[in-house]
């Protein structure tokens, strides 16, 4: 029996109250550990989206929409661009390379995004099976995709309007998988890869089926981005369903009246569609300068662009915005922008749960000195037996400080097991990969730092204790 | 040997207790009466180095309480004294066993379970050795403050009250557990009481005044 097991014994004596102060530790520890590991994997993997992208190109809003729709493919993008507009902008000197996306429809709530096979080789993705797509309508998927779709090569399937689940589906032009990408813990893995005139192509069915003539994706991205606004201000889903299907159809009326003077435009890419489906070297083609006569009608989504050098990043976003049609958004700047903004309601969350740690060291503190009134009798006895004063210090701080140990390292449990159930949610509803079952070596400081704590509430107590009178105790009895 | 010379304590210039001379043979036993107020609590302390006196000197075994520092002398208090409190003052989060091997841990010596189960069978508690103290008697936990103040094999083992609110069968057997286990270790024995029923089994006697 040493001051440990004794020490063991008191706080045995007081379960509750010991359990209420383990757990009230253990709560902001776990709050920090769950904020701690979510921001880092979470800026680990903005960090990794952003790989390789200097720039990006798309319609005029917000630059930051551009920058969540365009690289993290989270937000709806701000609108579509010429494809006239960026075949010029690739020529420009100062770029080093430039990849278009197009965006507009999904597969289960992955985007089917339309690009080049730079596209996957900026993120070092490798196949896992099959080949990468080559012809329009085939596609190559992201591991994630695979994972909860189950698609194989050699399946087919069709993607639904909008960037979200319950679109109509293209059910005139499915899709055929003909490869698999290996994971690479980036946006890819999610996303649902193609030529950018397979995009082009799904929807000029899609205007033939609706309306019987070639309409160009603005429209579409004009209904799916009403679709999406609706969705992001939460409409309940009977609402939202019959809601969306008006909307989308007023949409499309609208943008055939907006068309209807455009006749002759719209002949133009009529013409332009069937020579798309008459050659077959152009679907050979990945390239998107392939289709010379048709950049006069298509459009994009956005242009991500590597610079030739730094110097570039001087003039070449002030020119591209001078241009009234596109908008050059920075990916650094912007994701700084997103970490301050987020970064305000991790650094409340952050706050509350240092005041949990406080209002836990204060439990401790209050529990320690209402157990020295509980004990006085006890601590005088202790000196009888032969206890020095140093050794009811050492008692009383062996308390706080097991209290604050086995806080600390419950609440380390506790903040991982958080993330991984928070994680697994993440995983489900956003298709971020996030963790809990990873370590950070700031958990160690954490630990030291709840510690700490529970060494200074046990100070004033210990001392108190230190200087227990014991004959003045024990004449009091 | 026990040995009190001009002991004199005083409480904020007040002069609570004053001992001229004491001498308690090395296996006896030395009742200290009074009445309340008088100083007996306050003899038992100085003799347990609890209380430092103002003037005088204790000797405990040739040794003088006030040569030894504060450490020294409650390593010395653990090792040579043993104290039986009014109110026992058991560890209530403690077993009976894990009382006395506090009691052992903190005197400095190693752990001797023989020792212990020796001491409790002696006292008849072979069988609450893992029993917490609220789950005794009151009989039964005064034969554990007995045990525990006799762990160690103390010199000296300082008795206070030990007989009161006790029925005369049960301070009987009190008393005898006690002369019993002072006997076991040849520790002296000094009992500070009101109780005048045990008056006549002691070998000597100091009955204190209350100071003017």
């Amino acid at each position: 029996m040493n001051l440990l097991q004794l020490a063991l014994a008191y706080l045995r004596a007081r379960p509750l109250n010991t359990l209420l102060n383990i757990f009230l530790l253990a709560l902001g520890v776990a709050m920090i550990v769950v904020l701690m590991l979510f921001t880092r994997q979470m800026e680990e993997r903005l960090q990794r989206d952003l790989r390789g992208i200097d720039l990006v190109v798309g319609a005029k809003g917000s630059p930051l929409q551009l920058i969540l729709s365009s690289v993290y493919h989270l937000d709806i993008p701000t609108g579509n661009i010429p494809l006239r507009d960026a075949e010029e902008l690739r020529k420009h000197p100062q770029i080093k390379n430039a990849i278009p996306l197009a965006l507009g429809d999904s597969y289960h709530g992955y985007r089917i995004v339309g690009t080049e096979h730079a596209y996957p080789a900026l993120y070092g993705a490798k196949l896992a099976q099959g080949t990468l797509w080559q012809a329009p309508l085939e596609a190559t998927l992201g591991a994630e995709v695979v994972r909860t779709s189950k698609l194989k090569v050699g399946d087919q399937f069709t993607g639904a309007h909008g960037l979200g689940e319950g679109g109509g589906e293209h059910e005139q032009t499915p899709y055929k998988v003909v490869g698999i990408l290996a994971p690479t813990d980036s946006v890819i893995d999610r996303l649902v890869l193609t030529g950018v005139e397979s995009v082009w192509r799904v929807h000029e069915h899609h205007g033939d089926h609706d309306e019987g003539g070639a309409e160009g994706e603005h429209e579409d991205h004009a209904a799916q981005e009403e679709h999406h606004a609706n969705e992001a201000h939460g409409e309940p889903d009977e609402e939202h369903t019959s809601e969306r299907t008006e909307k989308h159809a007023d949409a499309h009326a609208e943008a055939h009246e907006t068309h209807a003077a455009e006749g002759a435009a719209e002949v133009d890419r009529a013409k332009a569609k069937s020579e798309n489906t008459a050659l077959p070297d152009m679907t050979q083609q990945r390239e998107i300068t392939a289709l010379p006569d048709m950049t006069q009608q298509r459009e994009i989504t956005a242009l991500l662009v590597q610079y030739k050098s730094s110097f570039a990043a001087v003039g070449l976003p002030r020119f591209i915005n001078s241009k009234s049609a596109l908008q050059a958004a920075s990916p650094a700047m912007e994701s700084a922008r997103l970490y301050q903004l987020v970064g305000f309601g991790v650094d409340t969350l952050r706050a509350f749960a240092g005041v949990l740690i406080f209002s836990a060291a204060l439990s401790v503190f209050i529990a320690l000195t209402n157990a020295l009134q509980e004990r006085r009798y006890d601590l005088a006895v202790l000196r009888t037996l032969g206890a020095g004063q140093g050794s009811l210090l050492r008692l009383i701080l062996t308390e706080g400080i097991l209290l604050a140990v086995v806080g600390a390292l419950l609440g380390l449990v506790l903040g991982h097991i958080g993330t991984e159930v928070l994680g697994r949610w993440f995983e489900a509803t956003r298709h971020v990969h996030i963790t809990g079952w990873t370590w950070s070596p700031t958990e160690l400081w954490l630990a030291a730092m709840a510690i700490a704590v529970g060494l200074l509430a046990s100070i004033v107590p210990a001392f108190v204790a230190y200087r227990t009178d014991i004959a003045a105790t024990l004449a009091k009895e | 040997m026990i040995e009190i010379h001009d002991m004199e304590q005083r409480y904020q210039q007040r002069v609570v207790l004053r001992v001229a001379s004491l001498r308690v043979p090395k296996t006896g036993r030395t009742i200290v009466m009074g009445r309340s107020g008088s100083g007996k609590s306050t003899l038992l302390h100085a003799l347990a180095g609890i209380l430092r006196p103002t003037s005088g000197s204790i000797a405990i075994e040739g040794t003088l309480l006030q040569t030894l520092s504060g450490a020294a002398l409650d390593r010395f208090r653990g090792r040579n004294i043993g104290i039986v409190l009014q109110r026992l003052h058991l560890i209530r989060a403690l077993s009976v066993r894990d009382n006395l091997r506090l009691a052992q841990h903190l005197a400095g010596l190693a752990p001797d379970e023989a020792r212990i189960e020796q001491v409790l069978a002696g006292l008849g508690l072979a069988q609450r050795l893992e029993a917490k103290p609220h789950e005794l008697s009151y009989g039964q936990q005064q034969r554990v403050a007995i045990a525990r103040a006799v762990i160690n094999r103390p010199k000296l083992i300082l008795a206070d009250e030990p007989t009161s609110n006790l029925d005369d069968d049960n301070c009987a057997e009190a008393i005898k557990l006690l002369f019993d286990q002072a006997r076991d270790c040849g520790a002296a024995l000094v009992v500070a009481t009101h109780d005048s029923r045990i008056r006549p089994l002691f070998d000597q006697e100091l009955v204190l005044e209350a100071c003017a």
